[in-house]
């Protein structure tokens, strides 16, 4: 239409103006160099030739060769975690986009940014069953933020721009665009990312002031007070993260953070109180129970940290602020709902306390405090190492020793379950975009890819996928990947021989029918390492711990470490599913459960 | 004896109780492009909202946007969760209850 008579013919050399002709994989490639992407990872195929040969054929995009699908998008996903930017996963048609399925849905429930270009069977095929056709747009309806079929290759570099804009506006998210293969060789208009791009969506992230205001005049006239903070101050940037520290400091409240949230507020700093929800601890857990103004920055009030919802902090007022209006009153009510970004929102509230001179109750604070370190004095992560099996709990302290000797810029990564608790538990987040987790759907397999990904992005830094022996296996394939790009990424396998948190529930719930959970025939993972080019290190003792750390630290190649740990340990405290969040076992009263836990059934 | 105590009937508690349900009519102005009913739709069946009747046609003064009025019946509650994730859908322009 308008766009036609603005095509104009540029030599391929020069940098393209306001509008260029070129072909639809040359498009797709300049709209990636336009919206600053430097990096993406793919798996080529039939259907993405064209953009492949694009690839080829220019040096401002790296592409990072992954060994399956699956590990392309969790590989963005640990890069736009630990950056900030959008992630970018190529694919292709057919299994190529099935195989996306969850790193999309990954990224969906916890708010990741990623634009996904799948490849597509060429128009005129769409709907015929042709080979690796897939209904891609369909399929991924539900699990993307929003997607596109390109139908005219004229549309497709506003597609490109609008994508990155809804990837990472508002609540982010995962946004695919599918490109049928007649598109990506058809020649079209190029146009730079302008406003128009943004017309469509505009968020809202600015807070409503009067809100604010009476907000913060709840805050202080707290007598319980405390800051319940989750991945949206992560996903704000890390301005929100410094101003929750702020706020949290000129408080003088106590705060505690969702798995998705750590790092937002220094966790070594005494006023946190560590990772609440099922195997949060102790005195988070009962200082959200009996608090009276519960301020909700950026965390969604998901199962896994309210329990059973009528037991759920039942006194006090709830003030949640979120950028996705759909978050507030979808599982608890709020008293005061706040939608807004959390950079702003923090500002504003920081803003209205110091203007109105306000001053936390000292004296009930005192009182507040003097209750939780009471609950702290519980100390609900201890365990006791002793023999020459080694704890897991004992292998993470060891290895955050060395973390903090070594002095590096340390990324961790988890795959899920028990260990992905225990690395949430015993290890320090101070910093933001530092902690790289499947939260909200439990990816096995997602660990290490994410570490590769977060490799990629920060060369220097010290990059361990906490892992277990069960989870590791899903997605090992991309040792491949580790030893191509010479990445340093370090696997520390918690080995206890069992899918962990399975056995765990099957242990405490299922009446100790341990049902397909045990690790049957796994590999020697020392072997396996070395099979592929990498270092793999064992200990299997207490004392042989540290050696084997160090040698993983100052390792220069990626890296397998197999500890051998207690196959009987359990991951505590815990919030049996269908009770309340103050209703913990703990290490201590655990073996009192075996018939209590049956009657949970 | 093998009753199942009222308490303890499932390991995710118990199903929250039943609020009123009333037939609420949503008035959805939608991007008439491919699949934006489907999103609607789909998220409809996905969330698990009823949909009693639907009807859409293109606007007369915009034929670019479609007027899409779907009567659900459910509790005020459900209602205002179903608007706030039907306005989340990109192609949505506005939702309206009445």
């Amino acid at each position: 239409m308008t766009k036609s008579n603005m095509a104009q013919a540029m030599s391929p050399s020069s940098s393209p103006s306001a509008a260029a002709t070129m072909a639809g994989a040359e498009i797709v490639l300049q709209a990636l160099v336009d919206q600053g992407v430097d990096t993406i990872f793919g798996y080529p195929g039939g259907a993405v030739l064209p953009i492949y040969d694009a690839i080829f054929q220019q040096h401002k995009i790296k592409h990072i060769l992954v060994r399956h699908e699956q590990a392309a998008l969790h590989a963005a996903e640990g890069y736009a975690r630990s950056t900030g930017k959008v992630g970018v996963a190529l694919v292709t048609s057919g299994p190529g986009a099935t195989n996306a399925i969850t790193g999309l849905t990954d990224a969906l429930m916890d708010s990741i940014p990623l634009v996904c270009i799948t490849g597509q069977v060429p128009s005129f095929l769409i709907g015929t069953d042709a080979f690796q056709e897939a209904d891609t747009t369909g399929i991924t309806r539900h699990c993307t933020k929003h997607n596109y079929l390109v139908r005219d290759v004229e549309a497709l570099a506003d597609t490109m721009h609008e994508a990155f804009h809804i990837a990472k506006s508002g609540r982010p998210g995962p946004v695919v665009i599918d490109i049928p293969k007649d598109i990506q060789f058809a020649t079209g208009t190029y146009a730079k990312p302008e406003t128009k791009h943004k017309e469509r969506y505009q968020p809202r992230t600015m807070p409503d002031m009067a809100k604010i205001e009476e907000a913060v005049a709840l805050i202080a006239n707290a007598k319980k007070p405390i800051f319940y903070t989750g991945g949206g101050v992560i996903n704000a940037g890390t301005e929100a993260a410094r101003l929750l520290t702020e706020f949290v400091r000129m408080t003088g409240f106590p705060c505690t953070s969702t798995l998705m949230g750590l790092g937002a507020y220094p966790m070594t700093d005494h006023q946190h109180l560590g990772m609440l929800g099922m195997h949060g601890t102790y005195e988070a857990n009962w200082a959200m129970h009996d608090c009276d103004v519960m301020i909700n920055i950026g965390a969604r009030f998901d199962d896994r940290v309210t329990g059973r919802l009528d037991g759920f902090s039942p006194y006090s007022k709830k003030i949640h602020v979120d950028i996705d209006a759909s978050s507030i009153n979808k599982n608890v009510r709020a008293d005061i709902g706040i939608v807004a970004d959390a950079t702003e929102a923090l500002r504003a509230m920081i803003a209205v306390w110091k203007r109105r001179e306000y001053k936390a109750d000292h004296a009930a604070l005192d009182s507040w405090w003097a209750q939780i370190n009471e609950w702290r004095s519980k100390k609900c992560l201890s365990y006791t190492q002793t023999g020459n099996v080694i704890k897991p709990q004992y292998a993470l302290e060891r290895l955050r020793h060395f973390i903090e000797k070594s002095g590096k810029d340390t990324f961790i990564t988890t795959e899920v379950g028990q260990h992905q608790m225990w690395a949430a538990q015993f290890l320090p987040f101070d910093k933001p975009n530092r902690w790289m987790t499947s939260g909200g759907l439990g990816t096995m397999g997602y660990g290490f890819p994410a570490a590769i990904g977060t490799q990629i992005a920060h060369p220097n830094g010290l990059v361990i996928d906490v892992a277990g022996e069960a989870s590791i296996l899903m997605n090992i394939q991309e040792l491949s990947t580790a030893i191509q790009y010479k990445l340093p990424v370090k696997i520390f396998i918690l080995n206890n021989q069992w899918m962990g948190m399975v056995r765990q529930w099957q242990q405490l719930l299922h009446g100790e029918r341990y049902s397909n959970s045990y690790s049957e025939s796994l590999p020697d993972f020392i072997k396996l390492a070395e099979a592929y080019g990498g270092v793999g290190l064992r200990a299997t003792t207490p004392d042989e711990l540290d050696d084997v750390i160090q040698t993983m630290i100052a390792s220069d190649r990626v890296t397998i470490v197999d500890v051998n740990v207690c196959d009987k340990e359990n991951c505590f405290p815990m919030i049996p599913s269908g009770k309340a969040h103050h209703e913990m076992i703990l290490a201590a009263s655990a073996d009192a459960i075996g018939d209590a836990g049956k009657k949970l059934v | 004896m093998n009753a199942i105590p009222s308490n303890a009937s499932s390991i995710y508690g118990d199903t929250p109780d039943a609020e009123p349900l009333r037939a609420h009519r949503l008035e959805i102005m939608l991007e008439n492009e491919p699949g934006a009913l489907a999103r609607v739709v789909g998220l409809f069946a996905g969330r698990g909202y009823n949909i009693d009747s639907l009807h859409v046609e293109a606007t007369k003064e915009n034929p670019k946007i479609s007027r899409l009025v779907i009567v659900s019946s459910g509790s005020d509650h459900v209602i205002e969760q179903i608007t706030l994730q039907v306005d989340r859908l990109i192609p949505v322009r506005s939702v309206s209850v009445s």
